[in-house]
């Protein structure tokens, strides 16, 4: 009993100051990216060929994700710009190569704001 | 054994960890770029709207820094976007000059990247996010703005500092009217504004240090002055607010509309929700259905305890559940003196929290934290009023900017260093002949006001219950040490001694460690069986309430 209610009180104590700390980079083969108020939850995002990047809407503004060469947008999938808490867009990247991405209403093409990198390619594993 | 004790020592470490004052985070926007540097100056070009272009955004784009961007009277139904640094857009007439977004548009116009950009004397409406707003900024003025039915905010400068919000109006914003978010220091002044019908009269963010907001008045919102702490955005907690001289009344307004996070705070006046260091004084708060000036920890992805707030001198009345309040948990630093007032919760909050001399080492009021559980909960079930921006009041006719038409044109730099108000000067505001008090104290069973069906529920078993559980642990502790044979008498003082003065703790010690007569599964079900019902409660709370 003892045993088990000491691992209790110090996971609830644990749990209850779980948060998420800040992180740049994710790597993966589908990743969740979350779009929040006003920034993208990770800078630097990388995806093997076929890979998919899952944008996810998590702040009060509306966000969206557009590739400074406006070769992609999340609206090409979700069907607006304006993606609100809860709304998510799924992008698969066939093309290997590294682009700048960014918020039409948060960030600019030059990479300020709320922008990152997207980098189709091999990933480590 | 060891794993436990090691499990247990990591919680505690990491508890007192997490809940202190600031964590400090880098800003994600380079604020004040060189590359983005505004003249301090006029450049002397004035660029005509609709005379020498037809829309606001061709004139913007021709514009060089330091010009300004003049606009004649008419509705606009676009969107401006401003990168040239230095520009200065005003209207000719504040209530005639209309960027309208039709609810297809998300902002009236935004500043992005551009310092020194003032925009003055226009109205931006029903817009799907915001009317004005400056981003990753150094140097902003917002004068003589009305922003009304905007989708998110009406007023709005994020990452951004050296800022003056300043003879302007915001109504029909679902989150604020007026938001200053991310900053640190934020070095900025909204001073002379009128807040109304908006979630939030005022919300900032995790926005810190020489932060004033001032000599304005917040009414008629669902809660009137928020500075708050979230995980969504970079830098929590606030810290180093000031909040003073404001006239806050009658924030309670259902028919508002509001988010989650602002129907968790409705009817409160000034709430500062989980930073520190601030400073709210000379204020003239009544009619609220809960608090007229409350203090509470955030929960968010983390957990942030509200530190060393200084309530001072303000004039409080006309509260349905207390005029001030300080929730729990709290830490022992924030302080209340000198406020006229009639109630507070926990009762006699400025004997036991006092800005000078000793303080009770922690004494908060649970109830108030767990009715904003409650209207979480509400809010992730879709109870609360359902409310359509497009359908909210307009106001009148604001008052214009002098000399609109002939002004010469001020870049908006080192505003903070022109605008820092003098604190000391400003006096409580008057109350308005026909503002009455008409706020009747509400009914609440320590600290759990009856003003929402949700708030009572979690009210009572996310915080009554425990207590009730709680007590009873004590009480059958105390019962089972008096008829202990067993030990000697020393040891029966010694337990009893930490059953009572260390709070929950010295109790659960007893029961593990003091070898008590009652029966292990008996101990089991009495404590593990009540916090089981605690957690349930706590855990339907955030979990529908959209918080994890």
């Amino acid at each position: 009993m003892r045993k088990f209610l000491y691992g209790l009180i110090g996971l609830l104590l644990i749990a209850s100051c779980g948060g998420d700390d800040a992180e740049e980079s994710i790597s993966g083969e589908n990743v969740v990216v979350q779009m929040f108020d006003n920034r993208f939850e990770y800078t630097e995002i990388r995806v093997p060929v076929g890979g998919t990047v899952t944008f996810a809407g998590a702040g009060r503004n509306p966000h969206n994700a557009v590739s400074a060469d406006r070769s992609w947008s999340t609206d090409d999938v979700f069907g607006s710009l304006e993606q609100l808490e809860g709304d998510d867009a799924a992008l698969t990247f066939d093309q290997p190569g590294e682009q700048v991405f960014f918020c039409t209403f948060h960030g600019n093409a030059e990479g300020d704001g709320m922008a990152g990198t997207l980098i189709v390619g091999p990933i480590e594993e | 054994m060891r794993k436990g004790w090691l499990l247990l020592l990591a919680g505690t470490a990491l508890l007192s960890a997490c809940a202190g004052p600031p964590q400090g985070q880098p800003s994600s926007a380079a604020v004040g770029d060189p590359a983005t540097e505004s003249p301090a100056d006029w450049s002397g070009g004035s660029r005509l709207v609709p005379q020498d272009y037809p829309t606001i955004q061709s004139a913007v784009d021709a514009a060089v820094p330091g010009d300004l961007v003049l606009i004649d009277k008419g509705i606009y139904r676009e969107e401006v976007q401003v990168s040239t640094p230095g520009l200065t857009l005003r209207g000719v007439d504040r209530n005639e000059v209309v960027i309208d977004g039709e609810f297809q548009r998300a902002n009236g116009v935004s500043v992005l990247f551009a310092d020194g950009v003032a925009i003055e004397n226009l109205t931006a409406i029903n817009n799907t996010s915001n009317g004005f707003f400056w981003s990753g900024v150094r140097g902003y003025r917002g004068s003589y703005l009305t922003a009304v039915n905007n989708a998110v905010y009406g007023i709005y400068a994020f990452d951004s500092s050296d800022g003056l919000l300043e003879h302007s109006f915001a109504s029909g914003s679902p989150d604020a009217g007026f938001y200053i978010g991310q900053c640190d220091p934020c070095q900025a002044v909204i001073t002379d504004s009128i807040s109304e019908w908006n979630g939030l009269g005022y919300s900032g963010t995790n926005a810190s240090s020489e932060l004033y907001i001032v000599n304005s008045t917040f009414r008629h919102n669902v809660a009137g002055i928020a500075p708050n702490t979230l995980d969504g955005e970079l830098l929590p907690p606030f810290h180093d607010v000031s909040v003073v001289g404001n006239l806050v009344h009658d924030n309670g307004n259902v028919d508002a509309p509001a988010l989650a996070f602002e129907w968790a705070a409705q009817g409160n006046g000034i709430l500062l929700a989980g930073g520190g260091d601030s400073y709210v004084a000379r204020n003239r708060v009544l009619n609220h259905p809960q608090s007229g000036i409350a203090v509470f920890p955030m929960l968010d992805a983390n957990f942030y305890m509200s530190y060393d707030h200084r309530v001072v001198d303000n004039v409080v009345d006309g509260s349905g559940l207390a005029d001030l309040t300080l929730g729990g948990p709290s830490t022992s630093g924030n302080c209340f003196a000198g406020n006229e007032h009639t109630s507070s919760l926990p009762a006699a909050l400025e004997l036991t929290q006092p800005c000078a001399g000793l303080r009770s080492p922690v004494l908060f009021e649970i109830g108030s934290t767990t009715a904003q559980l409650g209207r979480l909960f509400e809010s992730g079930l879709d109870l609360q009023p359902e409310v359509d921006i497009a359908a909210l009041p307009h106001p009148g006719p604001q008052p214009v900017m002098p000399d609109a038409a002939d002004a010469p044109a001020l870049p908006a730099v080192d505003v903070f260093a022109k605008s820092r108000p003098d604190l000391d000067a400003i006096t409580v505001p008057d109350r308005p002949s026909d503002l009455q008090v008409t706020q009747k104290k509400g009914i609440n069973i320590m600290g759990v006001s009856f003003a929402s069906a949700a708030g009572v529920f979690f009210g009572l078993y996310a915080y009554v219950l425990p207590l009730v559980l709680y007590t009873s642990w004590v009480v059958l502790a105390l019962w089972d040490l008096s008829r202990r044979e067993d030990l000697g008498r020393g040891r029966v003082i010694g337990w009893m001694a930490a059953v009572l003065v260390i709070p929950f703790l010295g109790v659960v010690a007893y029961y593990i460690f003091g070898k008590s007569s009652i029966p292990v599964w008996q101990r089991w079900v009495f404590m593990a069986g009540g916090m089981a019902v605690y957690a349930l409660f706590l855990g339907l709370g955030l979990v529908v309430g959209g918080i994890v």
